[in-house]
């Protein structure tokens, strides 16, 4: 049975903006006792070095970065813990929707899980969580600052960021047995 | 050739193959070169690395590569500027990410980069990285996404859709079933 459930992004305010961010360890998946087979962690220190990148391309898009105070990427192997990584995001989502984050994706069909959760403030993106499941791999981000997908859009048009995104091939995913789903 | 020669022509083969030594040195070089074949044999190898180093951003690195590299953890990594935690720079997506981010010269010049443009080429390849993530993220959302979604989204939809075909063709092992 395939359910897919999509929300509009509505705006309304959200006090303790930060609280919610940082407060889901993407590390320590319960029950499932493997490491992530790929973990970026761009604190403030990093991104201000990639600003200085962007600066000598595109000073109004490192402006948008300003804002940017972290991103944290852990990426996991299904084997055999398919069913542990879905579970770990239902949790993950309820406990996102009762601190007042934003669905703007929430689809589900047999083969993939995807969530995506932004935290407003006024009308100001003030964090990202990310939790991708396709079967193969689980993906989990955070994106913590005042930046909105159509910044990163942007940032992802310049120079530096274009031509690497181009050069990039995605590492192929083991395939996921049949009976992990 | 004298020892001096000899000596000071060893200084000079990453030099003579990027083309940036003077005039006057270069034709010091051409002379040492004529004189003694294996020195030009090693600027020749010189000149070929660098040609294969610029290759490099438009010649797809061997997917099998690409996932041993990932596996490959920094626990020996220094911790520097606070940066910690993160994987070792792929060869590929490293280059790459030099390349584009400080210019091909840094790279293949006589000097290496130095500490901050290291750190602005990792700070690169990491965004870059999460990035892509974000981007087949929003591909395995694409087809539940519809209009009523934040535009933002929808503009990282936009602004994947050449690498996220690529991975689809690249990725695809056969069955993408859809009922």
């Amino acid at each position: 049975m395939i359910r897919k459930i999509v929300y509009g992004c509505v705006v309304f305010v959200i006090s303790g903006a930060a609280a919610a961010q940082g407060a889901f360890n993407f590390n320590d998946i319960p029950g499932i006792d493997q490491e992530p087979t790929l973990e970026v962690n761009l604190n403030s220190i990093a991104i201000g070095f990639f600003i200085a990148v962007i600066q000598g391309v595109d000073p109004e898009g490192a402006e948008l970065l300003r804002g940017l105070r972290g991103i944290q990427l852990r990426v996991y192997q299904h084997g055999e813990n398919a069913r542990q990584f879905n579970n770990f995001i239902n949790d993950v989502t309820e406990e996102l929707t009762g601190s007042g984050w934003q669905a703007v994706v929430s689809a589900q069909d047999g083969g993939s899980n995807v969530r995506m959760y932004m935290q407003m403030t006024e009308e100001e993106v003030s964090g990202m969580t990310i939790m991708a499941s396709d079967g193969a791999e689980a993906i989990f981000m955070n994106i913590d600052g005042t930046i909105t997908a159509a910044d990163l859009g942007r940032i992802m048009a310049l120079p530096p960021v274009r031509e690497a995104l181009g050069a990039f091939h995605m590492p192929a995913p083991v395939t996921a047995r049949p009976t992990d789903q | 050739m004298t020892e001096l020669d000899r000596t000071w022509a060893e200084t000079q083969i990453e030099a003579m193959a990027d083309g940036s030594l003077s005039a006057g040195a270069r034709r010091r070089m051409l002379a040492a070169m004529d004189r003694d074949p294996a020195l030009a044999a090693r600027v020749e190898q010189a000149r070929a690395l660098s040609r294969a180093l610029r290759g490099l951003a438009a010649v797809p690195v061997p997917r099998g590569l690409w996932w041993r590299l990932w596996r490959i953890p920094t626990a020996d990594r220094p911790r520097r500027n606070g940066i910690e935690g993160m994987w070792v720079p792929t060869a590929g997506i490293f280059a790459t990410a030099v390349v584009a981010a400080l210019g091909i010269n840094v790279f293949l010049g006589t000097r290496g980069p130095t500490a901050e443009e290291e750190a602005q080429a990792a700070a690169v390849r990491d965004f870059t990285v999460a990035m892509a993530y974000l981007q087949k993220s929003v591909l395995m959302a694409n087809n539940e996404i519809n209009v009523a979604v934040g535009s933002g989204v929808l503009d990282v939809l936009a602004m994947s859709g050449g690498m996220l075909e690529r991975t689809e063709i690249d990725g695809s092992n056969g069955e993408q079933d859809n009922d």
